[in-house]
């Protein structure tokens, strides 16, 4: 995905839950372009009058833990490729 | 396996179609269908997605070509297509004669490519060694391979198998790139991270306020 230097979030948080108000944030928080499509596996609601996205904080919770599992992987992978070299 | 089977599966006789990954489970079902009706199958389409782009492949009565663009894309590492060529390895007998002379060289030359990274056996004698051919290998890897995600242990095997590759310069290559990816990751999962810390934070305090408070 492509990756903002700074990172804009336009949501605000009700109980145990996010309000993403464009699908920007929804991707950027949930650290996928393919939101559109898997709303059921992300457990994304979509609210309407404006169109809003619903995400549960142990959604994002989640995420953000396979995002740091994805960093380890990719710091593997370079590691094992310097050795290979 | 009769034609009428065929029908119940819904399969049009003339052009089959599907999307590979939604279909993995009844593929296998699929494909033995296919083979034993190749006489009254025209075509078979394949349809592999991939980061949004869908490649085709297509196999059949009629022949069996790939489409070049797509030879470049397609993710040839998935396990699923893994399964999917050495199906088509497996029953080459039963394809081999219903296509024609040229068709047959096309799949056998796309097989031998294919089991390069396949770690399979090669099945044609003449698998061509030379030096030029080791050159267009390595621009083909370079195409095939470089721009997906190489697994490591596809990369061992190619190392040990064809030494007279020089992999140091396209590891070079990737290690940079993936480097820079690493370094953006960082920033990017650091800056999230942040934000959603203090979110994350307020929001467990409050559910364990509930809890106490018997809400």
């Amino acid at each position: 995905m492509e990756i903002k230097k700074t990172i804009e979030l336009n949501l605000e948080q009700k109980d145990d839950n996010f309000i993403c108000y464009d699908l920007t944030t929804l991707k950027l928080i949930l650290g996928t372009t393919s939101v559109i499509g898997n709303y059921s596996i992300y457990n994304i609601k979509t609210l309407k009058n404006p169109i809003r996205y619903q995400v549960s904080i142990d959604e994002v919770k989640k995420r953000i833990n396979l995002l740091k599992m994805r960093k380890i992987n990719l710091q593997n992978k370079i590691e094992i490729m310097e050795q290979l070299m | 396996m009769e034609m009428t089977e065929l029908k119940k599966f819904g399969i049009k006789l003339t052009t089959l179609q599907f999307k590979y990954h939604k279909k993995e489970i009844q593929f296998k079902e699929y494909y033995s269908i296919i083979l034993k009706n190749l006489c009254c199958v025209k075509k078979l389409v394949l349809t592999i997605e991939k980061g949004g782009k869908s490649e085709k492949l297509y196999v059949g009565r009629e022949g069996f070509s790939v489409n070049r663009g797509g030879l470049n894309t397609i993710n040839i590492k998935h396990l699923s297509f893994k399964k999917y060529i050495k199906l088509i390895d497996e029953n080459l007998e039963i394809i081999l004669p219903n296509l024609t002379k040229s068709k047959q060289k096309k799949l056998k030359r796309f097989m031998q490519k294919v089991y390069l990274y396949l770690d399979v056996p090669f099945v044609a004698d003449s698998f061509p060694t030379s030096s030029n051919y080791l050159l267009s290998l390595t621009e083909e890897l370079h195409l095939i391979n470089w721009g997906l995600d190489p697994k490591i242990e596809d990369l061992k095997i190619l190392n040990q198998r064809f030494p007279q590759i020089n992999l140091k310069e396209h590891l070079k290559e990737l290690v940079k790139t993936k480097k820079k990816e690493l370094d953006n990751f960082t920033k990017y999962l650091n800056d999230l991270d942040s934000k959603f810390s203090t979110y994350i934070k307020s929001i467990l305090m409050l559910r364990e306020l509930r809890k106490e408070n018997g809400n």
